[in-house]
C-alpha cells in the first residue's frame, strides 16, 4: 500500500471545486463542513472535542479487539500469546507516537493489565475508555479498573442492544455510573449500542448521558441516523464511530491490499479470498477495479477511514488496528483531511454495490445480522 | 476583533487604576492570572460590561493623588485587582482598618482563602465561600456580639446595611441626641431583662425565664434573641408535641425541643438537630463548589431510615426489591425501590396522622448538615465502615465466581444487599445509617450550588431531578462522603433508593392549636 500522499494540482482543484459546489449546496447545518467546531491540529493528528466532556480526543482512536491469530483459549479471558501481546503493546507505541490520545481496553481481550503497564509513564496525557463487560457488579468494575489507571477512567460506557434503556436493570447500572463520575472515578460516561432506535432511548431515558459509540462507516451510515443524529448533536453528544471499516471486513474488499494485512478476521476477505465471488457478480467486480485504479495512491480502507474523517459530528474514528501497517494507514488517511474526491466517492459507491449485491455473508457472521438494521 | 479591542481598551484603562498595585512599583503582589495578555483573550467576551463597569469607575470616583492611592485597595490584597469597585465600597465603612484578633474583617475573612478562585483564568471556580441570607449575619456577629448597634437585630443585616459598604443608607446622621438617649434608655433595660431571663433559664425557672424575655421583648420588639429565647421558655413550660412522646429527658438548649422524640403509632424515632451553620458542599467534587456557609434551623430527622414495616403500616404496599423469603427480617430493612413522587405520597398519609403534618422530606442542606454531624471532611475509608453498611461490608465473603457466557459477559451482578436500620454505629448526632445502607431522597431539586432554599429548588411542584443523598450498600466506601450530591427522575424507583423523614417543629401557637385539636 502507498504511503505517502502528494497534493497534485489535479487533486488540489478538485478539492476546491468539491469545497465551493459543497458550498453551494444546501444541507444541515451539522453536515454542511468537514470540520467540526473547536477541532484542531498538531503535527500529524487531529483532534476533535468530545462532546461537552471537555476532552479533546484524536480523531483516530485504538479499538479494543485483539488479533484472533494470537489468542489464546481457554479461561474465563482472552490472553494473547507473548508475540501477540509484543505486537500490540508495539501497535499501541506506535500510535500514540502519531498523537492517538483515546485508547480503547476490554477486560474480556485480557487487556486492562497490560495496557496499564504500557502506559503508566504517560498516563496523564491519554484518555482510556473502558466498557462493562463482566457479570460481576458494574461499581466493583469500575473501581477496579480506575483503580489499575491511576484512580480514574476517562470514559467508562454500558452496552445494549435491546429495543429501550428503560429496563430496571440498564438504569440501575447508569445510575452507579453516574455515581462513580460523581466520585471523581470516572470522567465521561456513555453507552454503546447498534440500533438506532435504541439510541434515541437513551437520549430519552439516560441523565447525563456524554458520549455514545455508534457504528458508522460508508455502507453503514443508516441514512445517517436521521432520527438519532439530529437530536444527538442538539443535545451536544460525544459522538464516537466504532466499525469504521465494518469490523475490519472493507479491507476484504480491496484487491491490492499488500500480501499479511488482514481484516478482524481474514475469512471474510471476499475479495482475495473467495475468487468465485468475483465469478458471481463480475461486472460489479470489474467496477470496483476500475474505480480502485482512480486512486493509485490510496486503499479502499484508507478512501473508507477518511469517508467517516469527513463527518463533522463525529468526534472520532475507533479502529481496531492488528498490524503495524494499519496504524500507519489509517494515520496518513488524516494527514489527508481535505474534501474527498469524485474519485474516492466512486470507489465506495462502487465498493457499496458490490456489498449490497454479494449480501450479508460479506460481513463477519457474528455481524451479518446487524446488514439489515445498518443498510444506508 | 472587536471584542478584543474592547477588552484591551478595558484593561489598558483599568491599568492605569485598577492595576496600579502592578505599575507603582509596589511590594511583589500576589498571582492572579497568569498573565495579562491571556486575561485579555479570555475576557474578551465580557469586555463590554467590563469596560463599562471601568469608566464607571473612572469617572465617578476620584482618583488618589500620586504617589498615595486608597489603603483599602492594598488592605484588600489580590482582591483588589479585579474587584476594585467592591474594595473601595469596603473602604467606605472603614473596616479595612480593624482587626478584632484574629478576626480580620477583610475579603477572606468572609470568603475564605479562595486560591482556587485567584488562580483560575476561566474563573470557573467561585470564592471558598459566598454568604447569604442569614449566614452574613453570622459573619457580623462575630464582632458585633449584640447585634446591631442601633437595633439590637441579630440577623438580615443586609436588609438595611450594604453587604460591602456595610453603611446603612437610610441611616440619618442628623439624628437627634433625645432619639439617642432613648434608644440607650431601652437598650440598657432590654439587656438588663435578657440577663435576668438567662439567669432563670439557667436555673430551670421557666415562668420567671418566659417574663423576663417577654420584657425584653417590650424593650426592643425587633430582637430575634428575645425571641428565640421566649419561644425556648414555652416550649419548656410545655415540652409536649402533639401525638408524639418525648424520649429521656434532655433538651436542646437554645430551642427548647425535646431531643428525641417518637410517634405514637408508629413507633417512628426522631432525633433534634441543633441550630447552627456549616459549610456546605467540598472542594473535591465538581458539583460541591462553591463552598458556602450555611445556618440551618433546629429540626427533626429520623433516627433510622423508614423501614418498609413502617411504609406498608402506611400504605398497605410494600414496594421493595429485598423481601420475601430471603429477607426474614424485612421489616426492619429500610424501605427500598421508591420513587420521589411515592415518598411524596406517603408524605400526604402520614401527615394525616400527625396533628398539624410536619412530615417532609429533608432538603439536601438539612442532609448534609446532619450527615456531617459537626465534622469537617469526609472519615476515611477505613472508618467509615464503622458507620455505614457499603459494599465492603455488605457483600458476602466468597461470592460465586464469574462464569463466561458467549463472547460477552454481561451481568447486573448486584450481590450486596441492605442490613436491617441501627445495625451499625450512629454518628454524633445519634442518627443511623447517614452514610450507608440506602441513599434517601431528598426535597430539593437538583441546582448548582450556592443552595439558596428561597431560589424555587424547594418547590415541591418544580420540574427536574431531585436530589439523593448518602451512600448506600452497592457503593465503596470511598463514595461515603456526605459532600457527594447525586440525582434521580423523581419518578424513577432504584433498590438502593430510600427515604428518612424529616419534621419540622411546631411553632409554640401551632403546637398549642393542636393539642386543643
Amino acid at each position: 500500500m502507498n504511503t505517502h500522499f502528494c497534493m497534485t494540482r489535479r487533486r488540489f482543484l478538485q478539492s476546491a471545486a468539491a469545497s465551493l459546489a459543497a458550498s453551494c449546496l444546501p444541507s444541515p447545518a451539522w453536515a454542511a463542513s468537514t470540520v467540526a467546531p473547536g477541532q484542531f491540529r498538531r503535527g500529524g493528528m487531529v483532534y476533535r472535542p468530545l462532546g461537552k466532556t471537555g476532552l479533546n480526543v484524536s480523531m483516530l482512536a485504538f479499538g479494543s479487539h485483539t488479533d484472533q491469530v494470537y489468542k489464546l483459549r481457554g479461561g474465563i479471558r482472552n490472553v494473547l500469546s507473548a508475540e501477540g501481546q509484543e505486537r500490540r503493546d508495539r501497535q499501541i507505541s506506535k500510535a500514540i507516537d502519531l498523537g492517538v490520545n483515546l485508547i480503547d481496553v476490554y477486560e474480556h481481550e485480557g487487556q486492562w493489565e497490560p495496557l496499564a503497564k504500557l502506559i503508566k509513564s504517560k498516563r496523564d496525557k491519554l484518555f482510556i475508555s473502558g466498557a462493562y463487560d463482566n457479570p460481576e457488579f458494574i461499581g466493583t468494575n469500575i473501581d477496579r479498573l480506575a483503580k489499575l489507571y491511576g484512580g480514574y477512567i476517562d470514559l467508562y460506557r454500558i452496552r445494549s442492544e435491546t429495543i429501550a434503556f428503560n429496563r430496571s436493570s440498564l438504569l440501575e447500572q447508569w445510575d452507579v455510573l453516574r455515581r462513580a463520575k460523581e466520585a471523581g472515578k470516572i470522567r465521561a460516561v456513555g453507552i454503546a449500542c447498534h440500533m438506532e432506535n435504541t439510541m434515541v432511548s437513551a437520549l430519552q431515558e439516560l441523565d447525563g448521558l456524554e458520549f455514545l459509540m455508534l457504528p458508522y462507516n460508508f455502507i453503514h451510515a443508516k441514512a445517517d441516523y436521521s432520527q438519532f443524529l439530529p437530536a444527538a448533536i442538539e443535545r451536544g453528544l460525544g459522538l464516537i464511530c466504532i466499525k469504521p471499516l465494518a469490523a475490519g471486513s472493507v479491507v476484504g474488499l480491496d484487491p491490492r491490499m499488500k500480501s499479511g494485512t488482514k481484516s478482524e478476521n481474514s475469512r471474510f476477505m471476499l475479495f482475495n479470498s473467495s475468487p468465485g465471488s468475483r465469478a458471481i457478480l463480475p461486472a460489479v467486480v470489474a467496477e470496483l477495479a476500475k474505480t480502485l485504479n482512480q486512486l493509485p495512491d490510496e486503499s479502499l480502507p484508507q478512501a473508507a477511514m477518511r469517508y467517516v474523517f469527513s463527518k463533522p459530528f463525529l468526534s472520532c474514528a475507533m479502529a481496531g488496528m492488528f498490524d503495524d501497517q494499519f496504524v500507519e494507514d489509517n494515520h496518513e488517511a488524516l494527514t489527508r483531511y481535505d474534501e474527498m474526491t469524485r474519485e474516492e466517492h466512486a470507489a465506495l459507491d462502487a465498493a457499496r454495490e458490490y456489498t449490497r449485491l454479494a449480501g450479508p455473508a460479506w460481513l463477519a457472521q457474528e455481524y451479518q445480522w446487524l446488514e439489515e438494521q445498518w443498510r444506508a | 476583533m472587536a471584542r478584543v479591542n474592547l477588552a484591551r481598551t478595558f484593561h489598558n484603562l483599568a491599568g492605569r487604576s485598577c492595576c496600579f498595585a502592578l505599575i507603582q512599583g509596589g511590594a511583589a503582589a500576589p498571582p492572579c492570572h497568569s498573565g495579562c495578555g491571556s486575561f485579555r483573550q479570555r475576557y474578551a467576551i465580557s469586555g463590554l460590561g467590563l469596560l463599562a463597569a471601568g469608566l464607571l469607575f473612572l469617572t465617578q470616583m476620584p482618583l488618589p493623588a500620586q504617589p498615595g492611592r486608597p489603603q483599602e485597595l492594598d488592605k484588600a490584597g489580590v482582591c483588589s485587582r479585579c474587584h476594585v469597585t467592591v474594595a473601595l465600597e469596603w473602604g467606605i465603612a472603614k473596616h479595612h482598618t480593624i482587626t478584632n484578633g484574629t478576626r480580620v474583617p477583610n475579603c477572606t475573612g468572609c470568603h475564605g482563602p479562595s486560591l482556587g478562585h485567584v488562580m483560575d483564568e476561566e474563573n470557573g471556580i467561585k470564592p471558598d465561600r459566598i454568604p447569604r441570607g442569614a449566614a452574613i449575619a453570622t459573619l457580623c456577629l462575630e464582632c458585633h456580639e449584640d447585634g446591631c448597634p442601633k437595633t439590637e437585630n441579630v440577623k438580615d443585616c443586609q436588609t438595611c446595611h450594604h453587604p460591602h459598604a456595610l453603611v446603612n443608607p437610610t441611616f440619618d446622621p442628623a439624628d437627634t441626641e433625645a432619639r439617642a438617649k432613648q434608644l440607650a434608655v431601652q437598650q440598657d433595660a432590654y439587656k438588663a431583662r435578657l440577663a435576668e431571663g438567662e439567669q432563670w433559664a439557667q436555673a430551670g425557672r421557666w415562668e420567671a425565664a418566659r417574663d423576663a424575655f417577654r420584657a425584653a421583648l417590650k424593650e426592643n420588639p425587633a430582637s430575634s434573641r428575645a425571641q428565640e429565647a421566649l419561644l425556648m421558655c414555652e416550649r419548656r413550660l410545655k415540652p409536649g408535641i402533639p401525638g408524639f412522646k418525648i424520649v429521656g429527658d434532655q433538651f436542646d438548649a437554645p430551642s427548647g425541643l425535646p431531643k428525641e422524640i417518637v410517634m405514637d403509632g408508629l413507633g417512628l424515632s426522631l432525633v433534634l438537630v441543633p441550630a447552627g451553620s456549616f459549610d456546605l458542599g467540598s472542594a473535591q467534587h465538581s458539583d460541591t463548589q462553591p463552598v458556602h456557609t450555611l445556618t440551618i434551623a433546629p429540626f427533626y430527622l429520623g433516627k433510622f431510615e423508614m423501614t418498609q414495616g413502617q411504609w406498608k403500616a402506611l400504605m398497605s404496599t410494600n414496594p421493595s426489591f429485598y423481601q420475601g423469603e430471603k429477607f426474614p427480617q424485612a421489616d426492619t430493612l429500610p424501605v427500598e425501590q421508591v420513587s420521589w413522587e411515592d415518598c411524596q405520597k406517603m408524605l400526604a398519609e402520614i401527615n394525616k396522622k400527625a396533628p398539624g403534618g410536619g412530615f417532609r422530606l429533608p432538603t439536601e442542606a438539612e442532609w448534609e448538615y446532619a450527615a456531617r454531624a459537626g465534622s469537617a471532611g469526609p472519615l476515611p475509608a477505613t472508618e467509615v465502615l464503622r458507620y455505614a453498611w457499603l459494599r465492603e461490608n455488605s457483600e458476602p465473603a466468597n461470592p460465586a465466581p464469574p462464569v463466561r457466557t458467549g463472547m460477552y459477559l454481561i451481568g447486573s451482578g448486584v450481590i450486596a444487599s441492605p442490613h436491617p436500620v441501627g445495625t451499625s454505629e450512629p454518628n454524633r448526632w445519634g442518627l443511623y445509617d447517614m452514610l450507608g445502607n440506602v441513599s434517601e431522597w431528598c426535597s430539593s431539586l437538583f441546582q448548582p450550588y450556592p443552595y439558596d432554599a428561597g431560589d424555587g429548588r424547594e418547590a415541591a411542584a418544580g420540574q427536574g431531578a431531585r436530589v439523593v443523598r448518602g451512600a448506600n450498600f452497592a457503593d465503596a466506601a470511598d463514595a461515603a462522603d456526605a459532600a457527594l450530591r447525586h440525582s434521580d427522575r423523581p419518578d424513577l424507583r432504584l433498590r438502593w433508593n430510600g427515604v428518612r423523614l424529616a419534621f419540622s417543629p411546631p411553632a409554640e401557637g401551632q403546637s398549642a392549636a393542636a393539642s386543643q385539636k
